[in-house]
């Protein structure tokens, strides 16, 4: 299947997911009742929106694919995204902010920067040289210090280390 | 009014305050002129800043800041063909062009005038014309407001990216996103699926970031893993090769040129005004637009895609009028127009000020300073401009791969330190998780922080208008104002499309 296609399919899908969970969980839900509008009129409103979109999605998919011109629905200039690579990305980020945010807390602000900063440039920056790794990661750590811990004293628990 | 203006300029021109638009502007080129950083994003970043900042400082950091990415990411876009800021794409069209003839000076001085011309214009509108559309917005009641808000994100959901269908859901999710924690009226939980932490709701700071940075933060490190930079790197180094024997004597831009680019400037000032004052419409439309109505007037339309210098002032000067009517709807009626707009209006908020009509008769001086150091800081931007431009295109050099580590580490701890919330961490990495997605499926973003911050504020109108029709929905088309508001939006709608349809 065309990668558009996929694209559009998996849009519509979350729209219309969405959209018809929320009507359900307004349908079921412990909702307090309001007086005249109640209080789930805006949500409802919003998940109606939703669930045109992905039925408007699909039209225009459909009406697009009938005509083969389903290029068109691409936006000018978007480029494929390396799904494997957005994956390794966000798993090292977003995974790894979550590792990063407990050190945090648990071993101490500038050692768990640095150590996080390191295997972030290690992983990601293309070329990177030794020296860079030596010298960049420290300098992030130090500013971060000076910006969070000296400039505006941010509150963190107490640390195993710095 | 005599108080008033020496009151605005004592603030506005307090040492401090000058200092932080120095630093804003120097802060913005140079995030600007790095492809893949951007001014939203260093101001996404800056907003737990603002806190332990005077308010008049925080606004000179936030405007310098925006006023230099506008021009920063013209210079990686004439420098190496790479638009620094997607609004930067049309200026890239002639000025690499212009630099692969030999001319890189004349391009990016041309681009730093036109810059500053189109801004101040676009500032001065704005001083004009804010106060009084806030005087009539006073005026109005909940109907009124709720055909506002309607009309807003109508045309933001509209205009973004050109994709209605995506931009409408995406505005839905941002009002969903708005209705997690109390209802205003009965005080009960809603949405928040048996968390407690999350009945307060979810702050503005972890969101914004999230959508804006961290998404285009972990995109970015994508790229680099797929050693993309190499490529960009390599092509830079070849591009330098061909400036071999550069003479940079004969590369000034004569008061002659100067003035022949004049009245494409002027035509970019007026189109990314008007277009900047409309919620949605945005920057990079702006650009071509405005270099597209410069091309049917111009006398020389045929060098236009070579190098033309006119190509590169109604691009460069389009795109940089947005700056001050982007902020028209922010200030008359508390609809933030645009992704740079929603992250001043929750700059406002932080500060405690509510952006609508009544941020200007509440907080006069402040926004009378404001108005100051937009103008202001498009002097900076000249005179830093005109010293640093030599210099500017080797910012553009410095490797994303040691930058973007950096900011997403900011980013993390920024969220942290502002409310010292760790709930707000867990709700920048989901906002983050949720960015990526929609940018994926390719889901316009601006409208989706719009529905966020207008979304409680719709929600009342809304609510306050069916009690006054008694739950009854044709009150909401009961107001003369109102049926405006609807019938312009889809006439607006209508206009962007067949104007598309045309230039496509």
């Amino acid at each position: 299947m065309n990668r558009t296609i996929t694209k559009e399919l998996l849009s519509a899908a979350l729209m219309l997911g969405l959209g018809i969970a929320g009507l359900i969980h307004i349908q079921y839900g412990a909702w307090r009742p309001a007086p005249l509008v109640p209080s789930y009129i805006m949500p409802q409103t919003a998940y109606h929106f939703l669930i045109g979109g992905g039925l408007w999605v699909l039209t225009t998919l459909g009406l697009f694919t009938l005509r083969q011109r389903v290029s068109a629905l691409e936006r000018p200039g978007a480029k494929d995204q390396d799904l494997v690579a957005i994956g390794l990305s966000s798993a090292l980020m977003l995974g790894g902010a979550v590792v990063y945010f407990l050190l945090v807390l648990n071993v101490g602000l500038v050692v768990s920067t640095v150590a996080f900063n390191a295997v972030l440039i290690a992983v990601l920056a293309p070329n990177v040289s030794f020296k860079g790794l030596l010298i960049v990661p420290p300098l992030v750590g130090l500013a971060v210090w000076l910006l969070f811990v000296q400039m505006i004293s941010v509150t963190l628990p107490p640390a195993l280390l710095f | 009014m005599l108080d008033l203006v020496i009151e605005a300029s004592a603030l506005a021109f307090h040492p401090y305050v000058l200092m932080y638009v120095f630093l804003g502007v120097l802060l913005g080129i140079t995030l600007g002129a790095i492809p893949g950083l951007s001014g939203d994003m260093a101001i996404a970043l800056l907003l737990p800043f603002v806190f332990f900042l005077e308010p008049a400082m925080a606004m000179g950091l936030l405007v310098g800041i925006y006023k230099g990415g506008l021009f920063g990411g013209s210079i990686a876009a004439i420098s190496f063909g790479v638009p620094g800021t997607p609004g930067a794409a049309a200026t890239s069209i002639d000025g690499y062009q212009a630099k692969l003839k030999g001319t890189p000076s004349k391009a990016l001085h041309t681009a730093l005038y036109s810059s500053v011309i189109g801004d101040t214009t676009s500032d001065l509108v704005l001083i004009f014309i804010a106060v009084p559309l806030a005087a009539v917005a006073l005026t109005f009641g909940p109907i009124e407001f709720f055909a506002l808000y309607a009309f807003s994100l109508i045309l933001i959901a509209a205009l973004s990216q050109g994709m209605v269908a995506k931009g409408v859901a995406v505005a839905a999710i941002g009002v969903l996103l708005a209705m997690i924690g109390r209802d205003p009226i009965t005080g009960a939980s809603r949405l928040t699926f048996g968390m407690p932490e999350l009945s307060g709701g979810l702050s503005l700071i972890p969101v914004l970031i999230g959508i804006f940075a961290i998404s285009e933060v972990v995109i970015q490190g994508a790229k680099l893993w797929r050693r993309k930079v190499d490529k960009l790197m390599d092509d830079v180094a070849e591009q330098a090769s061909l400036l071999q024997g550069y003479d940079i004597s004969k590369d000034r831009l004569t008061w002659a040129e100067f003035k022949s680019t004049l009245k494409a400037t002027y035509i970019g000032a007026a189109v990314g005004t008007f277009i900047g004052a409309l919620p949605g419409a945005g920057q990079s439309l702006a650009a071509f637009m405005s270099y597209g109505l410069a091309q049917r007037f111009s006398r020389r339309s045929e060098e236009f895609g070579k190098g033309s210098l006119e190509g590169i002032a109604s691009a460069e000067s389009g795109n940089s009028a947005t700056a001050g009517s982007t902020f028209i709807p922010l200030f008359a009626f508390g609809i933030p127009g645009s992704a740079t707009a929603a992250l001043f209006g929750a700059a406002f908020i932080l500060m405690g000020m509510t952006p609508g009509p009544s941020l200007l008769t509440d907080n006069t001086a402040i926004i009378y300073a404001l108005f100051f150091t937009l103008i202001f800081a498009n002097l900076v931007n000249l005179v830093l401009g005109k010293i640093l431009l030599p210099y500017y295109s080797r910012i553009a050099m410095i490797q994303p791969g040691f930058m973007i580590p950096a900011v997403f580490i900011l980013a993390i701890v920024g969220t942290y330190a502002a409310n010292n919330s760790v709930v707000d961490v867990w709700v920048l990495l989901f906002a983050g998780a949720l960015g990526v997605t929609l940018r994926l499926m390719g889901f316009p973003l601006a409208p989706l922080v719009l529905g966020f911050i207008i979304g409680p504020g719709a929600e009342r109108a809304l609510r306050q208008s069916m009690i006054m029709g008694g739950g009854d929905w044709t009150v909401l088309i009961t107001s003369p104002i109102a049926i405006g508001f609807y019938v312009a939006a889809f006439a607006l709608i209508l206009l962007f499309t067949l104007a598309l349809r045309a230039k496509q």
